[in-house]
Order: C-alpha cells, then sequence, then structure tokens
C-alpha cells in the first residue's frame, strides 16, 4: 500500500466515523424477555436482523410489566422502542392511546397470509402462541392406568387423587377462570363474557386441593421438577423443557388454552422507521421457523411450519394434532371496560385478593 | 435537655446558666435539619402524593377506605398481618438476645470475627435466601430426608407452602435485624459491672435483670422496632414460602398495582396500614415513644452513678476480689458455668440456623449440574465463569456497587449527625424527629415504590442513577439513625464533658472522643445502609424505569425464567466481601473498651 492510498483510506474512515457513531447512536432498544425465551429472540430475531439490515439491536433480555409500562409511559419517560405483551394488555395499552400502529405494508405478501386476523392487530403483532396445559407426572399417573384427561377430571379429586397446581389468579389477565368454567361443564364456545360469579364457585370446589398457586412460569416448572406436584395448570414451554430434561411430565392437550404474545412499539419510541423494520423481519417464516426450533414455542407465521424440524413441529402447540381441541384466550375480553371504568382483568384481581385469603 | 447529664459530676461550670444551654441544644438540633429536610423531601412528599391520591383531592372522597373497612377479607388480611408480623419480632427477640449477648462477649474475648455468622446470612441476597429455604423445606429437601431417615417421621412434612414455612423463612430473614442493633449495645455494657454487682451481693440472675438489661433495653427497642417494621412489607418470601392464606397487606397492595393498575385503592390500602402501624406503636406504650423514654430512665443512671462510685473505692474494689475468689472456690465447676454453657449451646443453634442456607448457597454455586439442587451432584466452577464471562451481569454489578456506595456514605453523612441530635439534642425534638427519620422503615417498599415514581418523574430523576440513589438514601438514614443512635445512648455523656472541660473543642470531642466510640455502631449502620441499598429490588424495580439494570434486578429478572447457579456464585461471592472486611472493622473496633 503506498503512502497516498493510506492517506486516502485514513481520510475517508475519519469522515466516515461521525457517520458510524451516528448509525450506533439510532440503535433500537427492544425488551425481549428473559431466560430461555429472551435468549431464542435474541439468536432468532435481533442477531440475523443486525446482519441483515446494519441496524444495530440493544436486546434488553427482561419483560416490560404492565404497571411499569403504563407509569413510564404516563410520565413520558420511555426510551423503548418495542417490546412484548399479552393481548389483553396490548388492547389496554392501544385504548390509552401508548401505541404505535403497526405498519403491515413492509411485510412481505407472504408472511401476512401466513399471519391470522388475531395475530395482525393494529397495535402490535403476534410473536409466538404458547398455552396453559394440563400436565401430568407420569410417576404418580402412569401412562396405562386411567389419568386425568380434562379439567373435569382435574376437579375431581376423589377420582384422580394426587397433590395439584394451579397458576394464580393474582394477575387478573391470567389465571386459573376458563378452567374453573369448563370444570362446571362450560363448553369451549361459550366461555366469553366469563361468569366470574361461576368462576369462584367452582374454584372453590378445588381450592382445599391446591398446594400452590404459581406466579411465574419457573415456579410451575420447579413444581414439577422436584416432585412436589402430580398434576396442573402449566405452560407448554416449561412442560416441553422438563420432558428435555428427562423428568417425567406428560402433557394434556384436550382444553388447552392458547394465548398470543405481541411485539408493540410505544407511541414514544423515537425510531419508529427501524422499529417497524424489525417487527416485520421478526414475523418471517424462517425467523419463526428458527424460534420455535430453539424454544419450541409455536409460530404466529403458520407458514413457519414450513421450515421447522417435523420432530419439533409435533410438539407444538398449534400443531394441527395438538390445537384440535384447545380454545383461544380471549384477551381482548380481559381489556373490556364497564359502566364503572373497571377492567374485567381489575375486576377478576380484587375478587381473587378478596377470595384467596378466605 | 437530657437529665442524665445532671446525673453525673460534670463541671457545673459549663452548664451554668439556661441561655446557653438552651444554644447549645439549638446547635446541636441544627445536626438533624439535613436529615429532616432530605426525609421531606424524598418520604414526606411521596406519601403525601399518595394521600391526595387515595382521596382523590380536591374531591375529597372516601370511597377506597370505604371499601377497605367494610370488606371482609381486607380487614382479615390486616389483622392476620399485624399478627404475624408481633409473632415474627417475638420469635426474633427470643432467639436473638441470647445470641447477641453470646457474640458481645465473645467480642469482648476478641472473637469479634463470630459476628460474621449474622452478617454473611444478611449479606446474601434476600431473593436468594427465599430461594435456598424453598430448597431446604422441600417436601424432598434436606431438612425431610434428614427427618426421615432418623425416622421421626414417616412421610415428608408440609413445610413448604405452609404458614410454618413461611415463619421460618421470615424469621430467618429477620433475626440479623434484631441481633446488630442488640449486639452493638451489649458490647457497650462493660463487664465490670456485672463483676461489681457480682461482687455487691447480687447473684448472675439478679445481676443480668438489674444491670444488664435494663442497659441493653435500647437495643431491644430498635431490634423490635425495626424488625416489626420491615416484616410489614414482606411479600416476595410469603409468597414463595407460605400457604395461599398467609396473604399480606404488602402482597395485597404489590397485586393492585401490578394487576388491576389500581394505584388510587392501594395507596388507600398504604395510608390505612401507615396509621394501623402508628396507632400499634402507641398502644405497645413502646415504640417511639420508648425509645425517647431510655434515653434518660432515672433507674438506669442510677445504677450507673452507683456502680460508678463503687469502681472509684478501691477498698470496694478489693472486697470483690475476694468475694468473687469466695464465689469461685464454693462451687463445682460444671455449676458455675452452667449458663455459659446454655448459653453458648443456644446462640450456637441460632447461628447454625442463621448460616445454614448461605453455606448451602455457597455449596450449590459449585454445582456441576444445569439447576439449583442441594446437594450438588457434581461439582465445576462453570457458574463463576458464566457470571465473568456474561458482560451484562458485570455491569449490573459495577451499577449496583456505585449507587450502593454512594448511597451508603449520603446516609452516614445525614444519619450520624440526625442521630446526635436526636440523643444528645432538645428533648422536643427527639419524639417528632424519630417519628420522621424512622418512618421509611415502616412503609411498604411497594408504596414507597409508587409514591417515590410519581416524584421522581416530577423531578426528572426517573431512570438515573441518582435517582436510584437517592431514594435509597431515606431508608439507608433510617437504619444509620436507629443503629447510631442506640449506640450513642448507651455512650455516657459525660465522657463529652470531660473532654470539653479539658479544652477540646466541640469538633475535637465530635472527631476524637465520639467518633471512635461509636465506631462499631458507624460500621454496623454502614453495613445495613450498603445492604439495603445493594439488596433493593422493588422501589428500584419501578424508578429504574426500564433504562437501569441493577444487580437485583438481574437477579430477579432471571429467577423469573429460570434460577440457575449463577445467582448461587454471585451470592458465594457476595458472603466473601464481609470476610475480607470484617478483620478490619474488629482491629478498627478494639480499642474500644472501657
Amino acid at each position: 500500500m503506498n503512502r497516498r492510498r493510506f492517506g486516502a483510506l485514513t481520510t475517508g474512515a475519519l469522515l466516515f466515523t461521525p457517520f458510524v457513531a451516528k448509525a450506533q447512536s439510532e440503535a433500537i432498544t427492544v425488551h425481549v424477555s428473559g431466560g430461555f425465551y429472551g435468549d431464542g429472540n435474541i439468536k432468532a430475531f435481533t442477531e440475523p436482523f443486525e446482519k441483515a439490515t446494519g441496524i444495530h439491536v440493544n436486546a434488553v433480555k427482561s419483560e416490560v410489566p404492565a404497571a411499569q409500562f403504563e407509569l413510564a409511559a404516563r410520565s413520558g419517560s420511555l426510551d423503548i422502542d418495542s417490546f412484548l405483551t399479552t393481548e389483553a394488555d396490548g388492547t389496554r395499552f392501544a385504548r390509552e392511546g401508548y401505541l404505535a400502529d403497526i405498519d403491515y405494508s413492509g411485510f412481505d405478501r407472504k408472511d401476512l397470509a401466513g399471519l391470522s386476523a388475531v395475530a395482525r392487530k393494529i397495535w402490535g403483532t403476534e410473536s409466538i402462541e404458547a398455552g396453559f396445559v394440563l400436565s401430568i407426572n407420569a410417576k404418580a399417573h402412569p401412562a396405562g392406568a386411567p389419568r386425568p384427561g380434562s379439567w373435569r377430571d382435574f376437579w375431581d379429586y376423589e377420582k384422580f387423587p394426587g397433590v395439584r397446581t394451579l397458576q394464580s389468579g393474582q394477575a387478573g389477565t391470567q389465571g386459573p377462570w376458563e378452567e374453573a368454567l369448563l370444570a362446571d361443564g362450560v363448553a369451549m364456545g361459550d366461555l366469553y363474557p366469563l361468569d366470574i360469579d361461576r368462576v369462584f364457585r367452582s374454584l372453590d370446589r378445588v381450592k382445599a386441593q391446591i398446594r400452590k398457586w404459581w406466579v411465574q412460569g419457573n415456579d410451575v416448572q420447579q413444581l414439577f421438577n422436584s416432585g412436589v406436584v402430580d398434576i396442573g395448570m402449566n405452560f407448554d414451554g416449561r412442560a416441553l423443557a422438563l420432558q428435555a430434561a428427562g423428568k417425567p411430565v406428560d402433557i394434556e392437550y384436550n382444553e388447552a388454552k392458547v394465548y398470543g404474545v405481541y411485539w408493540v412499539i410505544p407511541k414514544a419510541s423515537k425510531r419508529q422507521a427501524a422499529t417497524q423494520k424489525f417487527i416485520a423481519f421478526a414475523s418471517r417464516a424462517e425467523q419463526q421457523a428458527a424460534l420455535a426450533n430453539i424454544t419450541k414455542y409455536a409460530p404466529s407465521n403458520s407458514t413457519a411450519y414450513n421450515f421447522i424440524e417435523p420432530d419439533i413441529a409435533r410438539k407444538l402447540i398449534s400443531y394441527p394434532e395438538n390445537s384440535k381441541n384447545s380454545f383461544r384466550l380471549n384477551g381482548a375480553w380481559f381489556a373490556e371496560t364497564g359502566p364503572d371504568g373497571k377492567a374485567n382483568s381489575a375486576r377478576l384481581v380484587e375478587r381473587w385478593n378478596e377470595w384467596i385469603v378466605q | 435537655m437530657d437529665r442524665s447529664i445532671s446525673d453525673g459530676a460534670a463541671p457545673a461550670a459549663v452548664w451554668r446558666g439556661v441561655g446557653r444551654e438552651h444554644r447549645r441544644a439549638l446547635a446541636i438540633a441544627v445536626l438533624a435539619v439535613p436529615a429532616l429536610l432530605f426525609t421531606v423531601a424524598f418520604f414526606i412528599y411521596p406519601l403525601w402524593q399518595l394521600v391526595t391520591l387515595s382521596l382523590d383531592l380536591p374531591h375529597l372522597r372516601l370511597h377506597y377506605y370505604l371499601r377497605f373497612v367494610t370488606t371482609a377479607a381486607y380487614v382479615d388480611t390486616a389483622l392476620w398481618t399485624l399478627a404475624a408480623c408481633v409473632a415474627i419480632t417475638v420469635f426474633c427477640l427470643a432467639l436473638g438476645y441470647p445470641t447477641a449477648l453470646l457474640l458481645s462477649r465473645a467480642a469482648r474475648r476478641g472473637h469479634s470475627y463470630l459476628l460474621a455468622l449474622v452478617v454473611l446470612p444478611y449479606l446474601t441476597s434476600l431473593l436468594v435466601r427465599t430461594y435456598a429455604w424453598m430448597v431446604l423445606l422441600a417436601d424432598e429437601g434436606p431438612i425431610n430426608r434428614a427427618l426421615l431417615a432418623i425416622g421421626v417421621v414417616s412421610r415428608p412434612l408440609t413445610l413448604l407452602f405452609s404458614t410454618t414455612g413461611a415463619f421460618i423463612g421470615m424469621v430467618h430473614l429477620m433475626l440479623p435485624l434484631m441481633i446488630m442493633p442488640l449486639y452493638s449495645v451489649m458490647y457497650a455494657i462493660p463487664d465490670a459491672q456485672m463483676l461489681a454487682a457480682a461482687a455487691l451481693g447480687g447473684g448472675p440472675v439478679r445481676a443480668f435483670l438489674k444491670v444488664f438489661m435494663p442497659q441493653s433495653v435500647p437495643g431491644i427497642r430498635s431490634g423490635c422496632t425495626l424488625v416489626f417494621a420491615v416484616s410489614l412489607g414482606f411479600y416476595i418470601t410469603p409468597a414463595a414460602l407460605g400457604s395461599p392464606k398467609d396473604t399480606m397487606l404488602a402482597n395485597l397492595i404489590a397485586s393492585l398495582i401490578g394487576g388491576a393498575l389500581d394505584f388510587k385503592f392501594a395507596a388507600a390500602i398504604s395510608v390505612v396500614m401507615l396509621v394501623a402501624t402508628l396507632l400499634f406503636y402507641f398502644l405497645v406504650g413502646g415504640g417511639l415513644g420508648a425509645l425517647r423514654q431510655h434515653h434518660a430512665p432515672p433507674r438506669r443512671s442510677r445504677a450507673r452513678w452507683r456502680i460508678g462510685r463503687a469502681i472509684e473505692n478501691s477498698a470496694v474494689a478489693n472486697r470483690w476480689a475476694a468475694l468473687l475468689w469466695s464465689l469461685r472456690a464454693g462451687r463445682p465447676r460444671l455449676v458455675r458455668h452452667l449458663g455459659a454453657y446454655l448459653l453458648a449451646f443456644y446462640g450456637g443453634a441460632v447461628l447454625l440456623f442463621l448460616i445454614a442456607p448461605s453455606i448451602m448457597v455457597v455449596a450449590m454455586s459449585f454445582s456441576g449440574e444445569d439447576v439449583l439442587g442441594f446437594p450438588p451432584e457434581s461439582w465445576s466452577l462453570r457458574w463463576y465463569e458464566a457470571y465473568f464471562d456474561d458482560p451484562s451481569w458485570l455491569a449490573a454489578t459495577w451499577v449496583s456497587l456505585k449507587i450502593a456506595a454512594m448511597s451508603t456514605a449520603l446516609s452516614l453523612l445525614l444519619g450520624i449527625g440526625a442521630a446526635y441530635a436526636l440523643v444528645r439534642g432538645p428533648g422536643w425534638l427527639r419524639n417528632s424527629g424519630y417519628a420522621l427519620l424512622l418512618a421509611p422503615l415502616m412503609v411498604p417498599s411497594v408504596v414507597m415504590a409508587v409514591g417515590l415514581f410519581g416524584v421522581l418523574a416530577e423531578w426528572h430523576l426517573l431512570g438515573t442513577s441518582t435517582g436510584i440513589l437517592l431514594a435509597h438514601t431515606s431508608l439507608g438514614i433510617s437504619y444509620v439513625v436507629i443503629i447510631v443512635g442506640a449506640t450513642l445512648t448507651g455512650l455516657d455523656p459525660r465522657l463529652e464533658l470531660a473532654s470539653a472541660s479539658l479544652g477540646a473543642s466541640r469538633l475535637r470531642t465530635a472527631t476524637r472522643i465520639v467518633l471512635p466510640l461509636i465506631l462499631p455502631g458507624v460500621m454496623g449502620a454502614a453495613i445495613f445502609a450498603f445492604i439495603n441499598s445493594f439488596d433493593e429490588v422493588v422501589v428500584t424495580s419501578f424508578i429504574a424505569s426500564l433504562r437501569i439494570e441493577t444487580l437485583p434486578l438481574k437477579i430477579w429478572e432471571d429467577i423469573r425464567y429460570a434460577i440457575d447457579p449463577t445467582v448461587a456464585a454471585i451470592s458465594a461471592m457476595l458472603i466473601a466481601v464481609p470476610v475480607v472486611l470484617l478483620p478490619f472493622v474488629r482491629r478498627r473496633g478494639g480499642p474500644i473498651q472501657f
């Protein structure tokens, strides 16, 4: 390399430095949730996105709790470009005017075709489908013997004895509500609007049998991991993780409750264009398949099944064989407000708090 | 005006003239001003915002309060919470008093490193300790396995997710808060007094009840205040270890904020809690009122004065020696030392209970497994590597260290002056001053979190390290005031008068006499203030506003998804810190003997 060329290069480098710095300052901040799901989001979405677009992603491995988001959005102190939330919370945030609209014009047409109507909300785009399933300790209930196959069976502790666990209802937006109604004889198609009084009458009958009302996914994983409980409500992903670790945990897909996890963009985000690009990228079939292969969570984009390993596909909650007797959690109902301005989820939290200490 | 001063043989000249006394009292009172202002800004003001929220001001609606008192479940929860906190306090006192006695005696014989057995568990992250108990109390955990092995039980006891489990965990978490203030007060009580009491004919029981116990009352008061108040704010531990019936008011508030976003009702419950706590203090006639009283209890001063005179009298001293000799010679060795043996056994058992989860955490940190379990089936250093290889763990640690160090410095700066002003200053300051400066301890952290959020947002401090450190400091000041205050109370004011009469300036007396004498208390306070900040997760999670990640926030986030032994590795390293620091504290604290 001669001197002149070297000089030109260094000058060029110096000239470009400010631009590079500027590009870095325009990095988007995305909360990708934690644990193995957070790692999966980084490997399947943020890292390939950086490679493909050159837009740097500051991937934060934590969730954004609803209360904190609401406080931060209200006070204007937010600098997050995107995060994951549930349909119930997303619907409420959108109603409060905290979320930007998703620009679906930037999506590939094939990907759009793969996304169902419920996955393509104005305020957010579904990233995965997760499910609440009946989980069974195969040591306590061996496969050959009669074992609980529905929530009605779960409630029948004389027929199926054993230590039980259900999700706590303290969050309101999720809880053993639908399961209680199914156990009480309500058909899957008639669950919503939830009859709250009937929910708690049904829960009264199972209360004494519940050793632990779990709060975090990790709680229920530990309960099954240590063999404390025999049957219980569990996330499909956690049950699959237990299976992968060699634990004798079986999954009953009958009456599984499926819900969506959505990418949203706060209105306060100053990097809307780049963030819209990121969500379009994360909805691509290949990327969605990559996430499913890593985390065993079902893709929101159904065309992703073309790229998912067959062994893994069979385990996903939206696989046809698994989903034929499942129902979708109606997040919008939880966000609905009554004449008093109170959301249904808040009504459930109140009832839960009064009920649980009795 | 401190009455005990007039009891002493103070040089009358210094104290002549009411005007002068008054001026001096005022000058001392000024020392409390910065801490009081700080507490008003970062504690009272946020709470006031909550009050206005709960009353729907300016409309003044009692709606939320009516809902609380007319709902049986909420009233039951409130009563259960109060009962549980009283029970925890009583358990901690019963376990902690003899242990503090044992430790303070050991420290006087040069074994102050034993205090590490109390400090170490306290330094282990609250989240990790709670998790350690989940492992210990599980149906297939070490306790149940041991009980099954020796045949005490035929099937595992239901310890985890039961009220028993919740109490074991909460008492374990609170015990250091009881022992530390008791220790620092007991350490200051001279051994010679017990010898003197014995020499004057009092048996060991009588000497203990008449001479030692009354002097340890400041420690009992501050220990109980601390334990009761902090217990009120419990919500992670009862939720993790207890049954659903063990729901505390703080759980209710957390759920109302996190689940229902019902800030106004949560604010109303917080205010109810605050009022109930204040009523409770006055009902038991202890708490803050008693903190003031015993600063000059006539009985104690007289006892001290009598003993002081006795020591001066060498003829009497000679008689002690003769008496002691006859006592020693007269009784068999075992009986003579029975009390000491019992104390060592009891205190030793309590210390084992305190340290066991920490030992377990250290063991689990060397696990070769993917999940936390005890005992680990294989061993490795991979979780330490996981920590050091992950820049996000290191960054979070650095953020927490910086914030905790600055918060500790600020707490000491403001708190020591305030403690001095409250103990030695004018009486009118004491009541209201203590009430205000200790109040942050009584408010559950969730409540503070919501109140502070609004205020820090207003001042544009949300999501900044400055905001977090200021938020931690109001509680840090409470710890400093309560611990240094107790130590100062046990410090004879005549020492300062002697220094003044010998011509030392006020500054010189403060730096050369008072500070070295209260150094063990200051060190204890510094440790508490540091950990208070370093371990804080609830308030921080709100005001970090998703911008700053502290170590506990990261641990909390990790525990929610998957508890891997990285958390145990971090805790094990935290445990190593006091092991290194404590000998230094001891050497500095060494010369403090009467």
